[in-house]
Parts: structure tokens; C-alpha cells; sequence
């Protein structure tokens, strides 16, 4: 876990570790090496976090990079990663400017903060070029914009000659109108060539952190405990971790559990007999 | 390959027209009892009618398929042919019934067969899922689409609308129809009634796609 800690040094001369990955987990996300990379499942798992401090440390690594932090909509921004970023680039000797919406860190490397609630929005963001995308919430971000964005994320120059990759990175609730879209792509890795001819499930991954993978920031008893009273379908995404559709419509189960067994329910893998010979079949 | 059914089944298909980048997509429906189970599906992109139908002829191959239900644009006769193109399916040999369009319907009749039970453990609608060494058994796209439909929150009776919902369109046309409402034992056979059948034909006993008196 030591080489994905953040340490700097204060004016005094001592070492702070300003950042350690709360799991293994975490450490996993920053080394990954893959292109696209979610990290999903229930709130407290410290995602935001993760995100946010994968950007400081690539940023850092890579001298001269543009990076780019996506949210919905700028209140969201404000009210989470912009809370945090003016001390922190103080911390790490680079500041934000809060106008331009960008941190500058003393490398050269600058991480732009934006947001895509329209069309125009992700229109606005398309001619540029990044080392790196971070989407916080991605199923809350429109599936087309998202992708669209991605095309922004490209590397060249000198940089390429480094061998630098450009990659995607995003962390979210599985919840919200992406959603589906977000677990085909990342996690069931289902896309069918109609739906996208260049998709390359070896290109996209996902890794599940979930609240009590953060034990060292939060009081889970007592977290979990906010969520009582709430719909099924938040909690299945708030609490458990599981991929919910806002205003789903079909109860749909493939399996149920009777009495204890695992039993196909509404998929079934083979077809009822009658006499012992399949409803219906296919002779040669 | 030639398919080969129970005499107690009834086999249906849906039919949602599309071209791109909606695709048209079938679904094979077979009824038994009070039971649906949704076994065979196809897609077709940039297809025109009389391909579509000449596929739908070779894909059912040996099924007696009792009805198909479709969409009822198919069935509206426009100023560009003096067909419609449900006319144009049946004339490649691929018989219609116009269904309905309304997504409040849709929503209820997947609701409901979803949720009913034929009996204890066993919901009346099943879909079977892709079964390996029979390329073309089995509903993925209908598996894959059916949790993905939403309600729409200004009518949540309704079924809002989505890019993925021929699918589940296409099960509904055949839900919502007169043949999804007949019930018949599973154990038993139709038989036409003595009345139907000519003399002659009655020591004959031969198979004209009924099991005769």
C-alpha cells in the first residue's frame, strides 16, 4: 500500500502523509493499468476521494499533463471535490484558480474542473485533450456525453514518446439514468457488436468498493442507519451496492430463492417437458 | 433443421417493425396451459419486409405458428404504396393481426404475466435463456431489455418510452391478445369436433395439423 500513499513535506521539514488508500481496493484502482476503469457500489466507500486523489498523484507523476474532473452539474462540483482542492493544492504547493475552475500544481500539470448537464457542455469540451478523465457520479452523466468525452482523452508528443497511456477513470452510485448502460460497458461487459462495433470488453473494468471498505473514515453502524424508511431502490443502490433502476418498471428475477434453493425463476435455461419430450425443439 | 412441437402448445410470434438503428425484432412465443415461455428471438437491421418475412418462414420451420401480432402502423396504408406492409408480410407468406398501441397496456399485461404464477414457484411468463450447441434458442436481447424498462414518472401506469423496448413490445403485442387470454390442459390434445369431421377422413386418421376423432 506504501507506494500509492501521498506524502509530502511541511514548511517545518517533517513528512505528512496527506493520502492512504483506505484498502487494498483502492490501491488496486490507482495501479490499474486498464483504460477505463469504474469504481461503483453504496455511498461511504470514499470513491470521491479515490478519484480525486488518482488525479493529484498522475498529475504529479506526469509533468506538463491536463487532466479533467467531470461532475453532472457545477453545484455538485461545489459541493464536493471544490470544498477540498483550494487546501489541498495549497498542501501539494500549487493553487487553485477559482475562476478558470483549474488547479495548477508546481509540475505544470493542470487538473480542470468541469461539468456536462448539456449538450452544449460536453460540446464545450470536445477540441481538448487530456491524459486523463475522471467522472464522479457517472450514471447521473448522460451515457452519449460521457462517450463523447472520452474521445478527448488521447495522448501525443512527447508524452506518447514517454509512453504514457491515457485512460478513463470513473467512480459512482449504481444508480441514475446511465446506469444500465454504466453496468453493461464496465461491469457485466455485455455490449453486443450491434449496440457498438468497437467495444472491447479487455478495455473496460470495474472494481466494487463498498462502504466497509472504508472503515477508517466512517462509523458504518451508524451510517447505515440513515437509510431506513428509504424506497427499495435506493437502498439496493444507497446500501447494498447493486446496480438499481430509478423507476423501473418490471420485477423481473431470473432466479428466486424457494425454501432455501437458488431456483430459475422467470429465465430458464431448458424447456419444460411434457412426458418427458421438450414443449418445443429442434430435430436435424 | 426442422422444429418439432408438443400437440398441447400453441406457438405465437411478436412482431415490432424497425430498421436502424431500432432493429425489427420477433419473438417466438410458446403458450401451454396458462403458461408463456418466450423461447426463440431475432433481430434484423437494415432488413426490408419480404427478407424479413421470407426469415421469419425459415426460422419457424416445422412450427404451426397459430397467429402473429404486430405492430398497427404496419397496418396503415400511406400514400408511397397501395400496400400496407402488413399487406406486404402477408403476401411473402407471413400472416398478421394488428395489435394495439398503447403503452399502458404494454406495462400491464408484462406486469401482470410476470407476476402471476401458473403454479407455486413457477411465474406464468418465462424466457429461455440462450442455450449453447442451438444457435438460435433462446431470448438474450429480451433478458437483457426487460429490467431496463422504466414507468414514466408523469404516467406511471405507462411504460416510458426507451431505445431497447422492441423487445418487450413485441412479448406484449402477443399479451395482450385474444390468443394469450385462451386457456387448454396441458395434458390434452385439440381434437376438432365430430361435426367437422368428413366421413371419409375418419378411418384415414391422417395428421393435417390436428390430432382428428
Amino acid at each position: 500500500m506504501d507506494d500509492s500513499t501521498l506524502t509530502i513535506t511541511l514548511p517545518d521539514g517533517n513528512l505528512h502523509e496527506m493520502y492512504k488508500p483506505a484498502s487494498e481496493k483502492h490501491v488496486w484502482f490507482h495501479k490499474a493499468p486498464i483504460k477505463n476503469l469504474l469504481a461503483y457500489g453504496n455511498r461511504g466507500g470514499g470513491k470521491s476521494h479515490l478519484l480525486r486523489f488518482d488525479a493529484h498523484m498522475r498529475a504529479l507523476s506526469v509533468p506538463e499533463s491536463r487532466l479533467i474532473l467531470i461532475r453532472k452539474t457545477y453545484p455538485q462540483l461545489l459541493q464536493s471535490h471544490l470544498q477540498y482542492i483550494p487546501s489541498e493544492m495549497a498542501m501539494l504547493k500549487g493553487h487553485y484558480h477559482k475562476t478558470e475552475h483549474i488547479a495548477y500544481y508546481p509540475n505544470g500539470s493542470r487538473l480542470f474542473f468541469s461539468h456536462v448537464a448539456t449538450e452544449e457542455d460536453s460540446l464545450n469540451l470536445l477540441s481538448a485533450e487530456y491524459i486523463a478523465a475522471y467522472f464522479d457520479e457517472l450514471s447521473t452523466i448522460s451515457w452519449d456525453f460521457f462517450i463523447k468525452l472520452c474521445a478527448s482523452v488521447r495522448i501525443g508528443g512527447k508524452l506518447k514518446d514517454m509512453g504514457i497511456k491515457g485512460v478513463v477513470r470513473a467512480a459512482t452510485n449504481p444508480l441514475g439514468p446511465s446506469a444500465a448502460e454504466v453496468f453493461s460497458y464496465f461491469v457485466n461487459k455485455d455490449v453486443e457488436p450491434e449496440d457498438d462495433p468497437d467495444y472491447d470488453p479487455n478495455d473496460w473494468d470495474a472494481i466494487k468498493i463498498q462502504m466497509e471498505d472504508n472503515h477508517q473514515h466512517i462509523d458504518i453502524e451508524d451510517y447505515r442507519k440513515r437509510f431506513s424508511g428509504m424506497p427499495a431502490y435506493l437502498r439496493k443502490a444507497w446500501l447494498d451496492g447493486e446496480f438499481a433502476l430509478e423507476n423501473q418498471l418490471f420485477d423481473f428475477k431470473p432466479t428466486k430463492n424457494i425454501n432455501g434453493n437458488i431456483k430459475p425463476y422467470h429465465v430458464i435455461n431448458e424447456l419444460p417437458t411434457i412426458n418427458g419430450k421438450p414443449i418445443v425443439g429442434v430435430s436435424w | 433443421m426442422e422444429w418439432f412441437q408438443n400437440e398441447s402448445v400453441q406457438i405465437y410470434r411478436g412482431f415490432d417493425l424497425g430498421f436502424f438503428p431500432d432493429p425489427a425484432y420477433c419473438v417466438w412465443v410458446a403458450h401451454i396451459g396458462n403458461r408463456f415461455i418466450a423461447f426463440k428471438e431475432k433481430l434484423w437491421y437494415k432488413s426490408v419486409a419480404p427478407d424479413i418475412a421470407k426469415e421469419m418462414i425459415e426460422e419457424s420451420k416445422g412450427m404451426r405458428i397459430a397467429m402473429t401480432y404486430c405492430d398497427p402502423v404496419m397496418d396503415i396504408k400511406t400514400a408511397a404504396d397501395v400496400r400496407s406492409i402488413r399487406e406486404i408480410f402477408e403476401e411473402n407468406g407471413v400472416p398478421m393481426e394488428a395489435s394495439i398501441n398503447n403503452r399502458e397496456h404494454y406495462a400491464h399485461a408484462v406486469h401482470t404475466a410476470l407476476q402471476e404464477e401458473a403454479e407455486p414457484g413457477v411465474p406464468r411468463l418465462q424466457i429461455l435463456s440462450k442455450v449453447p450447441g442451438f444457435g438460435d434458442m433462446g431470448c438474450p436481447y429480451l433478458i437483457k431489455t426487460i429490467p431496463q424498462m422504466r414507468f414514466d414518472p408523469k404516467h406511471p401506469l405507462r411504460m416510458a418510452d426507451s431505445k431497447n423496448d422492441h423487445g418487450v413490445i413485441a412479448l406484449a403485442y402477443f399479451l395482450i391478445s385474444s390468443g394469450a387470454v385462451e386457456r387448454r390442459s396441458t395434458n390434452s390434445t385439440y381434437r376438432l369436433p365430430k361435426w367437422m369431421v368428413p366421413k371419409e377422413d375418419k378411418e384415414k386418421n391422417k395428421f393435417l395439423g390436428y390430432s382428428r376423432l
